[in-house]
């Protein structure tokens, strides 16, 4: 187990780095002078020749890069041009506000998402079933900003329930987290049906029904984790897709969370800072994919973290 | 003598995209209580199919569509799924084929055996525990406390199938089904498993239906003997009979085709043509293209079962006239 | 026993095992004998039309305003209404389909040719070529695609071409490690290695064999990504990134309405119906083509 988790780590580390040589370049791959673009029209020679030497692009490339990779790993992402406020800062003061609306969001979304896959998979090739799946084509084929859009028409216009507010309290959370929820149920209500349908067709469950098991036990204990298996990556892959799900949708909801940062500094071509989210949101995202390989030990016996060669 | 399982006429049929499809065709045999009684046949004769509808587990699209599953006296063909559940893993419990595949992956041992007694017996905490390490012991798994903690991967086929029966016996039912215990198994677990289904049979009065192809595992441990084809049962018998003298052509093709090592023949007979599928049954005697006896008559009309000796009945025209006729499909079907 | 390791991921690549495919005209007739593909392929040729066509079918120049109809409801004159400018909602709509085409094709052609590229290179070449190309991919798949996509504007700077190049990019990674997986499994499964050891040629099975039952599993994912990008770039337009006013585009058309929600609820709407239907047909599609190519739901 511990070999297992090292060793997830390491490669983790291996990619976090590629992360990092790509958010460092993101700069250089601008066409043109980037300097010149970030100061815009206007600059003057002298503004142009100090932002060039502050960023030390005067300087060879790995250079550059060497001095990049060790403020990274002293916590410097460097500083945004905007606000003049360390990046890190910056970053680590939205971060909460992202990680709750993503969490309110996959929350519901798993609630929602097994309890229409399970129903769906008991009344297979029903109208349930159908009804069920439709909507969740449905689900992945709508505009998460759009259904945004018709939640706030509808909860905050015309019922008047849920305010827009600036505000990030409980009420605020409401509509972008079913939002959320909604968009990232879908695709878990369809692998629930489908592992649900597979799972009830196995031998083991024919066990269980012979052992005279109430159906509710049959479906919770015997079939649900078995099927909660491979759900499990993509609700890891949902709540790293939702960070940047979120992205869009806090711009709707005036969430000042990463999205709504990143955003900014795309806007106002802030560099600095664009380069720290993206570093960031990139560390993050290996960092869930690495607890949800870890995960699967802990739901499937049978997972050999160890990697050790079995009979 | 009691009964412990009658089964009268029973009909199972799946629906399918093409109709219905009748698997079992009035199957009727009865289980004396203690007694093991054998079902043989090839595959795909609805052995299975027919061990199943005794236990209802014929999943969505399966039904007995006809005749009575008596169990101790009641119908179960007419129970509702919340009655049925009382009698399942309790007054009749099952084992399967694949001993592999039958234990949940992600559960405990302990806890897929304790959830039996759980269910019917009411038994909770650290004597739920103290019984179900009993139970391991009772079916001879050594570190019966280690298993209780274990995962079924972590165990050997042969060691899964006791957990199975474990688990089967837990309530003392009155009847056991197995279907095919042993086939998934090495040839040398397969003595063993027998011989701990022989001593539970003993120790518990226990009923036996045993559901297999081996004739090797029907002398040593049936009592008595019913053989199905094609979704009928063609011939019924005490086990010395049908090993010594089978009546229904169809039993001496299947006897003359296990290999018998004190004849030492080099080759073995084999019955030419394969089991029909239920829409390929024919409209007489549905052995009769693959019967080595066939007459003209058995191509026209089904053959009667009739009782030949008091022990022995055979479903075949061969040995009607001489005998008195249990059921007659010619006259029950122009009824 | 099964050995785990990352076994389980989101999709896992499909690819055929049965007897190789005749991508002639099989596979059209199998399409069309689908209820469901010949729909919504139907619905999408429909549409298609509909945008090539705009000019004669939309009732109004779709940038041209009518200042004496700001925010003017759905009447019969501007059966959807018209926006702030008194621009005829209809007819943006209309010719907003032709944007989405455009988005289609370029967008999914990019992922679709440096996708497949990437991933039969890797797939066919194997070893350390395979390893390089495949931990870049790795690397890359560490960002979610719209935010890799976003650092592309960043660096393009924002339009309508920039948002459908770097969605085009940011799906490569996930493209080409999918028909990484299906020329894998084609390559190894059973026809293909019973071929080489009747003795066929490398070229015949490349061409007969490889690369028909590839061609399949790739469509399918084409058809997905057609979607995915549609609604992305609808995003990015959304939020200013993408299609600049005053291009007909339905995200950033619904990014001007959304300023009007109290007073014009049909600029909200009518854009969003207009993505939900194109991406929806596009995905059932997705989903049939995938019945119909997987023999698992035969």
């Amino acid at each position: 187990m511990g070999q297992f988790i090292v060793g997830r780590i390491l490669s983790g580390i291996v990619v976090i780095f590629g992360i990092s040589i790509l958010s460092f370049l993101l700069i250089h791959f601008i066409p043109g002078d980037p300097v010149r673009i970030m100061l815009g029209q206007n600059a003057t020679p002298d503004q142009i020749e100090r932002l060039t030497v502050y960023l030390g692009l005067d300087q060879p490339l790995l250079v550059q890069y060497g001095h990049y990779i060790s403020n990274v790993l002293q916590g410097d992402l460097g500083t945004s041009l905007k606000t003049g406020q360390p990046v890190l800062t910056e970053i680590l003061d939205r971060f909460p506000q992202t990680v709750k609306l993503a969490a309110a969001g996959i929350s519901f979304a798993i609630v929602i998402g097994f309890t229409v896959g399970t129903l769906a998979a008991k009344f297979k090739d029903t109208f349930i079933d159908r009804m069920a799946m439709g909507f969740a084509m449905l689900g992945v084929s709508i505009p998460g900003f759009w259904l945004a859009i018709l939640l706030i028409m509808v909860f905050s216009v015309k019922l008047g329930w849920f305010p827009i507010a600036e505000g990030t309290g409980l009420r605020d959370l409401v509509l972008p987290s079913i939002t959320l929820g909604v968009l990232a149920s879908t695709i878990i209500s369809r692998l629930t049906r489908n592992g649900m349908v597979e799972v009830l067709s196995k031998d083991y469950i024919r066990t269980a029904r012979a052992k005279g098991l109430d159906e509710r036990v049959i479906i919770v204990r015997h079939a649900l984790r078995n099927v909660l298996l491979p759900i499990v990556t993509v609700i890891g892959l949902q709540i790293a897709g939702l960070l940047g799900g979120t992205v869009i949708l806090e711009q709707v909801f005036n969430w000042p969370g990463l999205g709504t940062l990143a955003i900014g500094a795309i806007s106002s071509r802030d560099f600095p800072l664009i380069q720290g989210t993206v570093l960031f949101m990139g560390i993050v995202y290996v960092s869930i994919n690495i607890l949800v390989d870890i995960s699967y030990g802990m739901i499937d016996p049978r997972v050999d973290l160890s990697m050790k060669e079995e009979s | 003598m009691s009964y412990v399982l009658e089964v009268k006429g029973m009909t199972t049929q799946f629906t399918t995209k093409k109709g219905p499809m009748t698997v079992v065709d009035r199957v009727s045999f009865n289980v004396k209580k203690g007694e093991v009684l054998g079902i043989v046949g090839e595959s795909g004769c609805g052995k299975s199919v027919t061990s199943l509808s005794v236990m209802r587990l014929l999943g969505k699209n399966g039904e007995v569509s006809e005749g009575e599953v008596l169990f101790k006296g009641e119908n179960l063909a007419v129970f509702s799924e919340k009655e049925m559940s009382k009698v399942r893993g309790n007054g009749i419990s099952m084992i399967f084929q694949n001993p592999m595949t039958s234990l949940n992956p992600l559960l405990k041992i302990g806890v897929q055996i304790g959830e039996v007694l759980e269910k019917h017996k009411k038994i909770k905490g650290a004597e739920l525990k103290k019984q179900v390490i009993e139970l391991l012991e009772l079916v001879e798994i050594s570190r019966a406390e280690a298993i209780y903690d274990e995962y079924p991967h972590q165990l050997s086929g042969g060691m899964k199938q006791r957990v199975m029966i474990a688990l089967a016996v837990a309530c003392y039912p009155s009847l056991l089904i197995a279907d095919e215990p042993t086939t998934a198994l090495d040839v040398t677990i397969q003595a063993q498993i027998l011989d701990l289904l022989k001593s539970l049979r003993k120790e518990f009065e226990m009923a036996i239906l045993l559901i297999t192809h081996d004739l090797g595992v029907v002398a040593e441990m049936c009592d008595r003997v019913a053989v199905m084809y094609a979704g009928q049962v063609v011939e019924t018998t005490d086990t010395r009979t049908l090993l010594r003298n089978p009546q229904h052509p169809y039993t001496v093709g299947l006897i003359e085709s296990t290999p018998q090592q004190s004849k030492g023949e080099k080759n073995l007979k084999s019955i030419p043509g394969k089991v029909p599928t239920p829409d390929q049954f024919a409209k007489g005697c549905r052995f009769s293209d693959r019967c080595s006896k066939v007459m003209e008559k058995c191509y026209i009309n089904p053959p009667p079962f009739v009782d030949i000796d008091g022990t022995t009945s055979s479903r075949c025209w061969l040995h009607v006239g001489k005998e008195e006729i249990i059921d007659d499909y010619a006259v029950t079907a122009s009824k | 026993m099964v050995k785990y390791g990352k076994v389980y991921r989101p999709i896992q690549a499909r690819t055929i095992h049965k007897s190789p495919v005749n991508v002639g005209t099989s596979v059209f007739s199998k399409i069309y004998q689908n209820k469901r593909a010949r729909y919504s392929l139907f619905l999408i040729l429909f549409i298609i039309l509909i945008g090539i066509f705009a000019p004669f079918i939309a009732p109004h120049d779709p940038i041209e305003p009518h200042y004496d109809a700001l925010l003017s409801g759905p009447s019969k004159e501007y059966i959807l209404g018209t926006d702030a400018l008194g621009r005829d909602l209809l007819s943006r709509l209309i010719y907003g389909i032709q944007v989405t085409i455009k988005v289609a094709s370029i967008a999914v052609g990019i992922t679709f040719i440096a996708g497949t590229f990437i991933g039969l290179i890797c797939a066919y070449v194997g070893g350390v070529v395979d390893n390089i190309l495949m931990r870049i991919m790795d690397v890359l798949l560490a960002l979610p695609s719209i935010v890799l996509a976003l650092a592309i504007v960043a660096i393009l700077g924002p339009s309508l071409n920039n948002a459908m190049i770097a969605i085009g990019i940011a799906s490569i990674p996930g493209f080409a490690r999918l028909t990484r997986g299906a020329a894998l499994s084609v390559k190894s499964s059973g026809y293909v290695e019973a071929s080489r050891s009747i003795g066929s040629s490398h070229a015949w099975i490349l061409r007969r064999q490889f690369l028909p039952n590839v061609a399949s599993t790739v469509l399918v994912y084409t058809t997905i990504f057609i979607g995915g990008a549609i609604l992305d770039t609808a995003a990015l337009s959304f939020i200013g990134l993408g299609a600049q006013p005053p291009t007909p585009e339905w995200g950033s058309m619904l990014n001007e309405g959304r300023n009007y929600i109290y007073q014009a609820w049909w600029l909200a709407i009518f854009p969003g119906i207009a993505i939900t239907v194109v991406v929806f047909a596009v995905n059932y599609l997705g989903d049939a083509l995938r019945d119909i190519f997987d023999p698992a739901n035969n």
